[in-house]
């Protein structure tokens, strides 16, 4: 069982007008086989919290471990690619490549992944086979959302980090990307990370977090 | 690998900019550079096969001036440079492959006859009053000694004793007795001296005389020396008495026309007979010119024509006594449109290289930039920063080596029909030169010189071998491909920049 650990982990942003200081110590643990929810106000620190725990930045204190192994010891690139799957609010897919091409790009090191193997996991993310070839620009925003949570799981990445997933999407689409996303948590064991504003998707995480001026409540 | 070839069909509006640029810069850069080189192959080939002639006239020496006694003085105005010296000074410029020399037939320098040093023993010799150790005759045709204006200073001016000097008066109607020159060069003068005498080619004008000659002057006869029976040689002075019914002397005056010129290097001056009837103007104001009216000079550079007259002005020449003047207008010309083409092809090539440079690095960043987000993507999908940049700069180098193969096998196919094009238009522009002179120059009174000038150079332009031809130097097949190496690199730097950029700062 993967343990993902934050503590005392503290950020600041360095702007024209001055220091924010996004996170302000924040402790916390995330454990596989459970989805977690982050709300919290716009500004709070949510997406900052979870860029450090992607690996795009190191937090100016304060520490992530990973089963017990500090984060900052592996080379970001590789944590990203092994341990790390990333859902984002506006789906970021590559506009030039197919939904199959996209979810292989997702496999990273894994360069046996198969075409019918991503054509696997897209098929268990509900999507339909007449899309497997269309580029992202020809499939809906609940498409594309499944595609990118394909995308995710082709690493095999036991960290799954969303950003805003449903944020673009109607409200069956998004209640649906949730069921999804709780079927990685418990069916796969993964730990999923969720960022969102809506009470009500967070109402489905098995744990909520709020996040309050830097600070993980 | 796959993927990257893949991506350069999907993004055709990426990637077919950054063909064309490519593509067009180096078609215009090789041709640009065959016309270029095709020119200065054909300017090479005019300077080795176009011989100029440059003429130097020597402007007014002579002229008259009134005394206070009443009478005239003439006074030379040219004190710089004896003639001998100007030829010294032409035989020194090596790239002066021909002399023609064109005298005034009423007064040949002395000088001119032998060498500077050879000059002054004469007049030493003269003044200390010589005498001559070799019983052979002078005889000299249609040039002049060193003489006087009356028969009385001769023995004194050449060296010879009186009693050693024979002078014969030919045909010809006197002043008075004594007097060698012509009425009318007599009266201008207006007193008897020393002077430079040349000889009188008019009907019924001359004399002979007859004198052992000079040991100075033997050097330049040794071959006669061996034989048995040396040429005897005269010269026809200027005078104007009649010497009576002897109609043999004028046989007797004719030069050995072979000795002359050995000594001299005046090759063409006697063969020419065109130049020989230069020398007979009797109409001319024998006081303008003096020795040395003209010369012509040949060289085989016509390209230094500018310099050699620099050289010979700074030289001594001076512009106030000497004018030199090219008949290069025909090279010009030609070399004009040469000259006018090649950098035509220059300034699109410098264009070319300039612009393709920039429109690429242009054309590079907008596209690395554009497709930023992806970069961001793969960042976050945990691919390394090295292996984006370097897939990226493959991407683009893989773009631009195939742009410049298509761009090189394009111009290769299509470079010689271009060249053709071009040089048949460069042609008819030509041609149409003569057309279209301009109306200025159509009303001049010398139109017609100019557009006889102006055919015939168009005819050279036409004969000479401007066959512009597709030929590219290898080295610069490898400067394109070093280009082309540099841009993937560039793509690279620009790639691991943006992809090296906080990736929270761009998530915030």
């Amino acid at each position: 069982m993967s343990v993902l650990e934050v503590q005392n982990l503290c950020y600041d942003y360095v702007q024209r007008y001055g220091v924010t200081h996004a996170l302000k110590g924040v402790n916390g643990v995330f454990e596989s086989g459970k989805l977690y929810a982050l709300t919290g106000r716009s500004g709070s620190g949510k997406s900052t919290l979870l860029s450090l725990l992607a690996g795009f930045d190191r937090p100016k204190a304060g520490k992530i471990t990973l089963d017990g192994e500090d984060i900052s010891t592996v080379k970001p690139s590789l944590y990203r690619k092994e341990k790390v799957g990333m859902i984002f609010q506006a789906y970021n897919l590559i506009p030039h490549l197919t939904a199959v091409e996209n979810v292989l790009l997702g496999a990273g090191g894994k360069k046996s992944r198969l075409p019918s193997e991503a054509q696997a996991i897209l098929r268990s993310m509900g999507l339909e086979e007449a899309h497997f070839r269309k580029k992202p620009s020809h499939l809906s925003g609940g498409e594309q959302q499944r595609v990118a949570i394909a995308r995710a799981l082709a690493s095999d990445a036991c960290i799954i980090l969303a950003d805003e997933p449903t944020g673009n999407l109607d409200s069956d689409t998004g209640s649906m990307v949730v069921e999804i996303l709780k079927d990685l948590a418990h069916r796969l064991g993964k730990c999923v990370i969720l960022v969102t504003h809506s009470e009500e998707i967070a109402s489905e995480a098995d744990v909520r977090y709020r996040m309050s001026d830097g600070i993980l409540v | 690998m796959k993927a990257s070839l893949k991506n350069i069909i999907r993004l055709p509006n990426v990637f077919v900019t950054v063909f064309l640029v490519v593509f067009l810069c180096t078609v215009l850069i090789l041709l640009c550079i065959s016309v270029y080189r095709s020119c200065l192959s054909a300017e090479e080939t005019l300077n080795q096969t176009t011989v100029v002639t440059m003429e130097l006239t020597l402007k007014e020496r002579l002229t008259r001036v009134e005394t206070e006694d009443g009478g005239y003085e003439i006074v030379d105005l040219n004190h710089k440079l004896l003639d001998g010296q100007v030829l010294e000074l032409l035989r020194a410029e090596s790239r002066i492959s021909e002399l023609h020399y064109i005298c005034n037939t009423f007064f040949f320098p002395a000088d001119l006859l032998c060498t500077e040093a050879e000059y002054a023993d004469l007049q030493a010799a003269a003044a200390e009053g010589g005498s001559f150790s070799r019983d052979t005759q002078l005889g000299l045709y249609e040039v002049g000694v060193a003489g006087c204006t009356r028969e009385d200073l001769l023995p004194e001016t050449l060296g010879v004793p009186k009693e050693d000097l024979t002078v014969t008066y030919l045909a010809g109607n006197g002043l008075e007795d004594g007097v060698l020159l012509p009425k009318k060069l007599y009266h201008g003068l207006g007193r008897p001296e020393a002077f430079l005498i040349g000889w009188y080619k008019a009907e019924g004008y001359g004399f002979r005389f007859d004198a052992p000659l000079p040991d100075y002057l033997l050097a330049h006869f040794e071959e006669l020396k061996g034989k048995p029976a040396p040429p005897a040689l005269s010269v026809p002075v200027c005078g104007y008495y009649t010497c009576g019914e002897d109609d043999q002397a004028a046989t007797v005056m004719v030069a050995n026309e072979k000795y002359w010129q050995s000594i001299y290097g005046a090759q063409d001056y006697y063969t020419l007979q065109e130049n020989r009837q230069t020398f007979v103007r009797p109409d001319v104001d024998a006081f303008g010119e003096v020795g040395l009216a003209k010369i012509r000079m040949t060289t085989a550079y016509p390209g230094e024509v500018a310099s050699i007259i620099g050289g010979l002005m700074d030289a001594g020449l001076g512009g106030d006594d000497y004018l030199i003047t090219a008949s290069d207008y025909e090279y010009k010309f030609v070399l004009a449109q040469m000259e006018s083409m090649g950098n035509f092809s220059l300034v699109i090539l410098c264009a070319a290289v300039l612009f393709g440079l920039l429109l690429l690095a242009v054309f590079l960043a907008y596209a690395v930039r554009k497709r930023q987000r992806e970069i961001y993507i793969l960042r976050a999908l945990g691919y390394g920063e090295h292996g984006i940049a370097l897939s990226f700069a493959f991407e683009f180098g893989t773009v631009i080596l195939g742009a410049l193969v298509c761009g090189v096998a394009a111009a290769y196919l299509f470079g010689n029909g271009i060249c053709g094009m071009i040089s048949q238009r460069a042609m008819e522009n030509a041609r149409s030169a003569v057309e279209n002179l301009s109306p200025v120059a159509q009303s001049m009174a010398n139109s017609e010189t100019l557009r006889d000038q102006l055919e015939s150079a168009v005819d050279r332009y036409l004969e000479t071998d401007l066959s512009l031809a597709y030929g590219v130097p290898f080295p610069i097949y490898g400067i394109l491909l070093g280009t082309a190496a540099v841009f993937s690199i560039y793509a690279y730097g620009l790639t691991r920049g943006i992809a090296k950029r906080n990736m929270m700062q761009k998530e915030g």
